[in-house]
């Protein structure tokens, strides 16, 4: 088990930066999910962390060894991708094997390994089939499973469950969480689907752009979001957003709009001041009490 | 079956005359004529003498002549050189090429001209080179002391010499399928086994070329049928001499026919390489629904 950590980590291909810099600190045996639209760079960190892009800038630790110019092989990772990439001709068993081939191991240990993970994964009835005579459920425990048995210190996940549908998606989701209690391995979880990074996270970094815009707990992020984009991406149906306006009454400042108004944050105090032109704002930075509820 | 339905084959039927036309006259009609020669009696050289029936005795000749015997070992020996290089060559070239390497796109393009020249033209350029006492290559081997080499002339070189031009000539066949099926390999595979640290030739060995082995079959299955009736390259290299050193099937029938006047031998011999053929081609056929059922 491991820790990870980034430090100002960039990716450019040339000169189009899609991750401008990223610090991330990953304890060891933590969850984290990284979240956020298609194209905000999560899947380019995690690759990055893997190895299987350069980095551009920066550097990536794991158990406090930069691993910046390592091949991926001596990272102690295992990847779990979206599209499963199981060898199609293989049949599971072998699939596994050929995972464990580069550690030259006796033949008593990798069946060992093998028969220990699919025992955990439920794969004993399957270790003869191919890929191809597998559901999609089946084949990302598969795939799960052939990272497994390499027993690395961190897992990497690039959305692993998005080729699945709804029920299933729950179903691997639990199992997932399952296995992360019981191993205990740290794990980097890539995807866009906030339900899985609610239920699955100990820690959810949203990203935006090749930028974090906010680390922290699923509760933090979703009674907390630190900026209007947070606030509108977590959450559905997503926070109610109004444009007020601050105005000055007896009690103190107040925030007005044309359905209602009320009273202004503690903090705020002291802190609005009136433009010559007499145009008071406040962009809303917080969550606002809801006065339907 | 409905007016309209009839009325629709009918048409469907005068369309079709034409091609139906041609291909019976170019194909069907000389094939059958093969045939009906392979049973008779028929020397060109004295076209008068009448074409009587002999049975199978045309045929009895080409199976136990040892001229044919030696020609079909030529061309089995040719085959197995020729597609061996061409395919190690070939998946070799394909791997090269498919790398995301600046100038791959030019090389791969400069890889494909053997392959768009005529066969005879080849077996002309290779004749410039192969030449005895003019050839560039006996040329540029004097150069590093080399004693000059009978490329064409002589029997013990001249089977490899036309192996090395038919190589040339087809290797980028080989290449270009391959390429072709290297690039809708899909990519995550690779990366699993990059994780994992599989070594290039484990994966070479075990990810790719099980992959490769249905388009594999294919080529090879289209070489084989080219390889087995190989005759323009030869024919203007070395006209199947010295002797019969580089006499292959094709050549064997071209002389029977052609040279002897022999037609009924010829014929039959024709026949005797269409059955082998379309036992290859069955036997293809067989291993590559195997490898299909496999998958």
């Amino acid at each position: 088990m491991a820790s990870v950590s980034l430090s100002n980590v960039v990716k450019a291909f040339g000169a189009f930066k899609v991750v401008h810099g990223v610090d991330l600190d990953i304890a060891d045996g933590e969850f984290v999910v990284l979240l956020g639209p298609s194209g905000c760079g999560k899947t380019t960190t995690l690759r990055m962390v893997a190895g299987l892009e350069d980095v551009s800038g920066g550097e990536i630790c794991i158990a406090g060894e930069a691993i910046n110019d390592r091949p991926p092989k001596d990272r102690k990772i295992a990847m779990v991708f979206q599209n499963y990439a199981l060898y199609p001709h293989m049949t599971v068993r072998q699939n596994m094997e050929f995972a464990l081939k580069p550690q030259k191991l006796s033949k008593a240990e990798v069946d060992a390994k093998i028969a220990g993970v699919a025992g955990m994964l439920g794969l004993d009835a399957l270790l003869q089939r191919k890929p191809a005579q597998l559901s999609g459920g089946q084949r990302q425990r598969v795939a799960m499973g052939r990272a497994m048995v390499r027993t690395p210190e961190v897992f990497l996940f690039d959305e692993p469950l998005s080729n699945l549908d709804l029920k299933l998606r729950t179903q691997v989701r639990m199992e997932i969480a399952k296995l992360h209690k019981q191993l205990g391995t740290t794990v980097i979880y890539v995807t866009h689907d906030q339900v899985e990074a609610m239920t699955l996270a100990d820690k959810i970094v949203i990203m935006k752009d090749g930028y974090i815009e906010q680390i922290g707990s699923p509760e933090e992020v979703f009674a907390h979001p630190k900026n209007l984009f947070v606030a509108t991406f977590i959450g559905s149906p997503s926070m109610n957003l109004f444009r007020m306006t601050v105005e000055r009454s007896e009690k103190g400042p107040v925030l007005s709009s044309a359905a209602f108004t009320i009273a202004a944050p503690a903090d705020m105090n002291g802190k609005v001041h009136t433009r010559p032109g007499g145009d008071t704002r406040h962009p809303p930075q917080r969550r606002p009490p809801c006065p339907g509820r | 079956m409905g007016y309209v339905n009839r009325r629709n084959r009918t048409i469907a039927g005068v369309f079709l005359l034409p091609t139906v036309a041609v291909l019976f006259l170019t194909t069907i009609y000389p094939m059958l004529y093969a045939l009906y020669l392979s049973f008779r009696n028929y020397d060109l050289a004295k076209p008068f003498i009448p074409r009587i029936f002999v049975g199978f005795a045309n045929f009895q000749e080409v199976l136990t002549s040892g001229p044919f015997m030696h020609s079909m070992l030529i061309t089995f020996k040719l085959m197995a050189v020729t597609l061996t290089f061409q395919f190690v060559i070939g998946v070799g070239l394909a791997l090269l090429v498919t790398q995301r390497l600046p100038g791959m796109a030019a090389i791969r393009t400069l890889l494909l001209i053997p392959m768009m020249i005529s066969p005879v033209i080849v077996g002309l350029v290779w004749l410039f080179i192969y030449f005895p006492e003019l050839g560039y290559l006996n040329y540029f081997i004097s150069l590093i002391g080399i004693n000059p080499v009978p490329w064409i002339t002589s029997t013990q070189w001249a089977l490899t010499a036309i192996a090395i031009a038919d190589i040339w000539q087809w290797t980028p066949f080989v290449m270009m399928g391959t390429a072709a099926a290297l690039q809708s390999l899909s990519p995550e595979p690779y990366e699993a086994a990059l994780i994992d640290g599989n070594s290039r030739i484990d994966v070479f060995l075990y990810v790719t070329l099980p992959q490769l082995k249905p388009v594999l079959i294919s080529l090879l299955f289209l070489r084989a049928i080219d390889a087995f009736k190989i005759y323009d390259i030869i024919f203007v290299l070395t006209k199947g001499g010295p002797g019969d050193a580089t006499e292959t099937i094709a050549l064997y029938i071209y002389r029977q026919s052609f040279t002897f006047w022999r037609m009924g031998v010829g014929a039959a011999a024709s026949f005797v390489s269409l059955i082998i053929i379309s036992v290859l081609i069955t036997l293809f056929f067989k291993s590559m629904q195997k490898s299909a059922v496999a998958r």
